[in-house]
């Protein structure tokens, strides 16, 4: 699986100039998205509110049933699970459900992430406006931009980064300067 | 000579009264008529509780400003672009106090200008440093899922988040999931926008319509549908009027044919509708004086009961068919004058059945036809002998005067007898024929009915069948009432009986409450001193929150809101909506959603909550409805039986009193059965229906059973009635037929009464000549 993945990738140059949807399904298409398993991460987050970024540890994982749960290990404890229309918030024992009707950065984020773990290239297209990057050394770049204008006041860009078949990092910039990046160590693979 | 100018004199005499009669009516009605549809105008005084809640909420209780706007388009994208596109431009044009279509996030901006200003006199906030420190590190572990500019900001000036728990518990838990403002086939999307104008406020939701109208044209979308009672108001009126102008026409042109057919002159007709103008005219002027406030189903309906008149001048020319119509009108004046005031009498107990409109509708009607029977009497012959004649026959044997009399009638009253048995059973064998149901009031169709139900419960909007009320003598009083509701209520939700409550304190706490908040906050040294303090062990920036102790020592100053603070806030009608003074009391109201059980809510409240009552909205209106229904139905039955003791004194205890007495009730009951199976339950405006099928059916029994001048009397008097029932039936055929429900089931009603009244009256009498 891995080798296809890879020959996939060694393609990359050569789609350079082709149609961004060919090249997004190209690149999805090579992607390695263990569901069930649970991916080490590292999140930097930047708020005008903070003196330097807010440093997360922790984990994700996707489920099979297309859930997004982000589990925060340090420097404090909670976990987020995204789903289709709602998020849940545990803290400190307390469960709390939002409808991400009312988070559309959340929502956003989910669907972007949602669209390229499941390799959903339509969904991407139908979301985002998209521009796709890659080099000879198999590192690749797909930078997503919301086609509603509503959601953009919320999500500038959400840029994911890799090589081969790895997702490295995922970039989103807001309006205002804010920003995150949630980089993932897969060099156990 | 001299007799012949004095008669000309007295003619012109005449005439100059009646046309300055219609000339006063016409300025009076010019100048001082108001209309409106307010539909509690046919609605009688409440008895109870609930139904005094009903009344007031009438059209601007919770829910009933919502309008569901539909958009098409082909993909989710296209109609997310087009929802978004028409929220905005909805949220800006001041027209609405909320715009949703699932994309609302809760932001600074979102928040309302009151909401955030007093915001910490509106929940419970923890002021120590500890407390304080908990809020930053819960913000924090926001900012690990959530951020922006607008996230930031709203943690900068509200770290311990109280506005946004105000705004969550305003919104509720019940708000539908994503999927629900988008369908299935992702061919529509859906919002919710809440008008400032009250529901009935025809003008003002017509400029609403065509607001979001415009707005979904210039978003690409030329059909959105809206739903929601101000829609429909606008729409009702609309269909009415387009319907009453055509359906009103095709009447004329069908009246008028019959009546060249009868009587083969257009100068006939246009005079046949002289004494009906001059009755609107005078009754219309005279409930203007009376009332000032004219409802539109008053004029509608009015002009319909009191067309009854347009029987006198037909009488009158097919008497006029061999005799002077001078002579004519003498030969029928007692009949027709008996027909008349005992019509009169009837109209006059619809008028003291209740309510505004009803007491408008007897009154335009019952003076509507008293003056148009002596119009009749006065006018009609003048203008007859002034310009025209009628004879077209000669009758066989000369010119008959009044007193001529040759002819007895011959009674059969196994006819009614046999037809009142036909009635009574058949109506018995329907069951339940009078409709308790307050929308059988409203105009609308049953399917936009059912649609506007689908569209709330699928978007979320609150129940609108059942509220939670309080009464108390001060607004304050009821605050504090309200707040204790809430507390018992969240002991409900926990025991399952209802999922969500709204009550005005969410936003509106007591005086008593928010003085208490306001001396827990503390001074603003103090506060500084503890954010230090929370600020330890924390990534925030030390000046992050300099905004939030601003806020905070302004709020220690600040007077308490009440009521009157949310009146140019977008949640004025959210306020208005749920407390209110109804002119004695205080009432505040609970909006309730996910009501499982209403029975056992009902009695919880009692034991739990006992100055709280549990509203049930649709069985209040069906008590109200009955209550008004039995008050109709009482006071007919004294008209009728006046009505009986008239007619006993003018024709004394003979055959003809029964025959006619038996020929009306007979005409009535068979109507009544036939109708119930037809139309399957009848409403209030059915009954009034029946009282002008009474009119006519009486008007149709007297002459028949009247003693004739002969052979020609006998042709005279059958032709007027022939005349008289075509052309009324052929009118409310064309009602009956009309796709407004209220209108087509009026029309069913007079047509087939007056079809029963015409038949039973032929056939039950015949006349013997000698």
């Amino acid at each position: 699986m891995k080798r296809i993945g890879l020959a996939v990738f060694l393609l990359l140059p050569l789609l350079a100039h082709g149609d961004d949807a060919v090249r997004v399904a190209t690149i999805l298409g090579g992607i390695d998205t263990p569901r069930g398993e649970p991916i080490p991460f590292i999140e930097k987050r930047q708020s005008q509110l903070l003196e330097e970024p807010l440093v997360l540890y922790g984990n994700v994982l996707f489920t099979q049933e297309g859930t997004l749960s982000k589990r925060i290990e340090r420097p404090f404890q909670e976990r987020v699970t995204i789903s289709a229309n709602s998020m849940e918030l545990e803290r400190k024992g307390r469960v709390r459900r939002v409808s991400l009707d009312k988070r559309a950065g959340v929502k956003v984020f989910y669907a972007g992430m949602r669209a390229l773990l499941e390799r959903d290239t339509d969904a991407l297209i139908e979301l985002f406006d998209v521009s796709t990057f890659a080099d000879e050394e198999a590192n690749w770049r797909i930078e997503l931009v919301p086609k509603e204008a509503g959601l953009r006041t919320f999500v500038e860009q959400l840029i994911i980064s890799g090589r081969g078949s790895h997702v490295l990092t995922v970039h989103t910039d807001q309006p205002g300067g804010d920003w995150q990046e949630m980089s993932f160590d897969r060099s156990g693979d | 000579m001299m007799v012949a100018r004095q008669r000309d004199f007295q003619s012109f005499l005449a005439i100059g009264i009646w046309i300055a009669v219609a000339l006063i009516s016409a300025w009076v009605i010019w100048s001082r008529l108001v209309l409106t549809v307010d539909l509690a105008f046919f609605l009688p005084g409440p008895s109870t509780e609930e139904e005094q809640v009903l009344m007031d909420r009438l059209g601007q209780g919770p829910g009933s400003q919502l309008l569901f706007i539909t958009v098409h388009g082909s993909d989710k994208t296209e109609l997310r672009n087009k929802s978004s596109h028409m929220k905005a431009a909805l949220a800006d044009s001041g027209l609405f106090s909320s715009v949703l279509n699932g994309q609302e996030e809760i932001t600074r901006q979102s928040i309302p200008a009151v909401i955030w200003r007093n915001r910490y006199l509106l929940d419970e906030v923890d002021w120590s440093a500890e407390g304080l420190h908990e809020s930053l590190l819960d913000r924090l572990a926001d900012l690990a899922v959530l951020s922006g500019a607008e996230m930031s900001e709203l943690i900068a000036a509200d770290p311990s988040f109280t506005s946004v728990t105000v705004m969550e518990r305003l919104a509720g838990s019940g708000m539908p999931s994503e999927s629900a403002w988008i369908n299935a086939a992702d061919e529509a999307a859906y919002l919710i926008a809440e008008s400032n104008a009250p529901a009935f406020d025809v003008d003002a939701q017509s400029a609403v319509v065509e607001f979001i109208r415009a707005a979904a044209l210039e978003s690409g979308d030329e059909q959105a549908d809206i739903h929601g009672i101000g829609a429909y108001s606008v729409a009702l009126k609309t269909v009415i009027r387009n319907e009453a102008r055509y359906r009103s026409m095709l009447a004329t042109v069908a009246i008028i044919l019959v009546l060249l057919t009868a009587y083969r002159r257009w100068s006939l007709v246009v005079l046949a509708t002289v004494p009906l103008l001059l009755g609107g005219l005078v009754g219309l002027a005279v409930v203007t004086l009376l009332f000032g406030t004219v409802h539109g189903i008053t004029l509608a309906f009015g002009f319909t009961l009191f067309g009854v008149a347009v029987d006198y001048p037909l009488h009158l020319f097919s008497h006029s068919r061999a005799q002077p119509a001078r002579n004519a009108i003498e030969s029928i004046w007692t009949t027709l004058r008996l027909g008349a005031i005992s019509t009169v009498i009837a109209y006059l107990a619809i008028a003291v059945s209740g309510s505004r409109g009803l007491a408008q509708l007897g009154s335009l009607s019952a003076v509507g036809v008293l003056v148009a029977m002596y119009a009749t009497r006065s006018l009609l012959p003048l203008l007859m002998g002034r310009f025209l004649t009628v004879g077209r026959e000669s009758p066989p044997g000369g010119q008959p005067g009044p007193a001529a009399v040759t002819a007895a009638p011959v009674y059969r009253h196994w006819i009614w007898l046999l037809a009142l048995l036909a009635g009574v059973v058949g109506a018995t064998l329907h069951g339940s024929i009078w409709s308790n149901d307050l929308s059988s009031l409203t105009p609308l169709s049953p399917e936009i009915l059912k649609k506007d139900n689908e569209l709330r419960l699928a978007l979320g909007a609150p129940d609108i069948r059942h509220v939670i009320s309080l009464r108390a003598e001060s607004e304050e009083q009821a605050l504090q009432q309200t707040e204790l509701l809430q507390i018992r209520l969240e002991q409900a939700r926990r025991d399952g009986l209802l999922e969500d409550a709204r009550l005005v304190t969410s936003i509106l706490p007591s005086r008593q409450t928010q003085q208490a908040r306001r001396a827990r906050i503390p001074e603003i040294a103090e506060l500084q001193m503890r954010i230090e303090q929370a600020l330890a062990d924390t990534p925030f920036r030390s000046s992050a929150f300099s905004v939030f102790a601003a806020d905070v020592a302004v709020a220690k100053e600040s007077p308490s809101i009440t009521s009157a603070d949310f009146r140019d806030s977008i949640l004025a009608s959210f306020v208005v909506s749920h407390l209110y003074f109804d002119g004695t009391d205080w009432v505040s109201l609970a909006t309730l959603r996910g009501l499982s059980d209403p029975e056992r809510l009902a009695a919880w409240l009692a034991v739990e909550v006992p100055e709280a009552t549990l509203v049930d909205f649709k069985a209040a209106s069906e008590s109200l409805v009955l209550t008004y229904r039995s008050r109709i139905h009482m006071v007919l039955f004294a008209a009728f039986g006046l009505i009986a003791l008239i007619l006993l004194w003018r024709l004394g205890l003979s055959a003809r009193l029964w025959w006619v007495l038996g020929t009306l009730a007979s005409a009535v009951a068979v109507t009544v059965a036939i109708n119930a199976w037809l139309l399957a339950q009848l409403s209030i405006f059915n009954l009034i229906a029946l009282v002008l099928v009474a009119g006519l059916g009486l008007d149709y029994a007297l002459f028949m059973s009247r003693p004739e001048s002969g052979a020609v009397g006998i042709q005279q008097t059958r032709h007027a009635i022939r005349v008289c029932a075509a052309s009324t039936l052929v009118a409310f055929c064309i009602l009956a037929v009309s796709s407004v429900p209220i209108l087509a089931s009026i029309g069913i009603t007079v047509a087939t009464g007056v079809l029963l009244n015409f038949l039973l009256a032929w056939l039950g009498s015949t006349q013997r000549t000698d």
